[in-house]
């Protein structure tokens, strides 16, 4: 794993690498309350980081929420079984662990729908003394809707770090991170608090 | 691996694809489903029913359905890279009667495939799948221009996908089973 000699804000390294830093709290890339990009290289990369980080998760007391895009809502729960997450099916029922739709998320009614969903998660989460929700979001249907403007304006209206316990993870296929601009890809790094390509 | 084998009802052999942790849909071949239009397989020399392109990035899946669709008698080039199937499809697009493609690839999706393809050649029908819920207008608000032919709810099984794709091609033969 490598980090940007100007920045520690990019880390770039494969993703077993990425994922054995959810195992121990203070190696952990992913800084409670930071708005946080990942771009993932293949699906295979973006299951062992978001399985390891909400295994993690979950066992801190936190509330997790994935917003899936190229993967279905069971082929994420087989993703956590597999990588040790305890009794999904309970977390799903006792809402400390929540699955979703990404592109019904970001485009059934509004680009902000996930953040309204994982703010009232978090009002609720706070209610019953969680750590905090995290949710990793996979932007990948701002692309095959062809809404980059709209993705670029949601992105630049949250900042990198809430005054709240909410963690996201803005999540990036590589194939959908590359067809942005230059421009684009270095505002979106330079916007999020901590940048993590998986290599 | 493409597929386990599973006993079902009635004896009836189902090779699924297994890759549960790692697929986003599942195809189901029966044995049954297998050559349902022999008479027309390319492997025998027989004129083949259409030529396809079929798209989806789950490798799995894609090989599956060709296995399958190449058994009905159909000439199939299949893709997990949308770009690379489009390449393809751009150098020899009028040979080729039908796209099926999965909606939710990164890079291209297949509703952007599906636009690409038509603008290339209108002839060619698109069926789009996916194992998330259809919402076909969906589609139509996002690329109102692009017609789409038929939709596919994964998982799906080759008989039904063959019966779909033949109805859409013009080409239905009015029973299924009638060279079973």
């Amino acid at each position: 794993m490598t980090v940007n000699p100007y920045s520690d804000r990019i880390v770039r390294g494969n993703s077993l690498e990425i994922a054995e830093t959810a195992i121990e709290k203070k190696k952990s890339l992913i800084e409670p309350g930071s708005h946080t990009l990942l771009v993932y290289d293949d699906l295979i990369a973006f299951r062992e980081i978001y399985s390891q980080y909400s295994r993690a998760l979950l066992s801190q007391n936190e509330i997790v929420v994935i917003g899936t895009q190229y993967e279905t809502i069971n082929g994420v729960k087989n993703t956590l079984r597999l990588a040790g997450v305890d009794d999904v099916e309970r977390h799903l029922n006792e809402g400390t662990l929540f699955i979703v739709d990404a592109q019904q998320g970001y485009q059934n009614v509004e680009s902000r729908g996930m953040w309204k969903f994982a703010m009232s998660v978090l009002s609720r989460a706070k209610k019953e003394g969680r750590q905090g929700v995290t949710g990793f979001g996979d932007a990948g249907s701002f692309f095959s809707f062809e809404k980059i403007e709209e993705l670029m304006h949601y992105e630049l209206s949250l900042p990198q770090k809430y005054e709240d316990t909410i963690t996201t993870v803005c999540s990036y296929h590589l194939k959908d991170f590359e067809t942005l601009t230059e421009a684009q890809q270095q505002t979106l790094l330079d916007h999020h608090f901590k940048s993590i390509v998986v290599e | 691996m493409v597929g386990l084998l599973l006993s079902g009802n009635n004896d009836e052999n189902f090779y699924r694809n297994n890759n549960s942790a790692s697929s986003s849909a599942d195809v189901i071949l029966s044995k049954q489903d297998a050559g349902h239009h022999t008479k027309n397989t390319t492997d025998d020399g027989d004129k083949p029913l259409a030529r396809l392109l079929i798209v989806d990035d789950e490798y799995d899946i894609v090989q599956v359905l060709k296995v399958g669709l190449q058994q009905n008698g159909f000439l199939v080039n299949a893709f997990t890279n949308p770009q690379q199937a489009l390449q393809s499809f751009k150098s020899n697009a009028e040979s080729y009667s039908l796209l099926l493609s999965d909606v939710r690839m990164p890079g291209l999706s297949g509703m952007q495939l599906a636009r690409k393809v038509k603008e290339t050649n209108p002839d060619v029908k698109v069926v789009l799948m996916t194992a998330f819920e259809i919402k076909d207008n969906e589609f139509s608000k996002v690329f109102p221009s692009t017609q789409v032919d038929g939709f596919i709810q994964k998982p799906v099984r080759i008989r039904e996908l063959t019966d779909k794709i033949l109805s859409i091609i013009g080409q239905s033969d009015g029973g299924s089973d009638k060279e079973d």
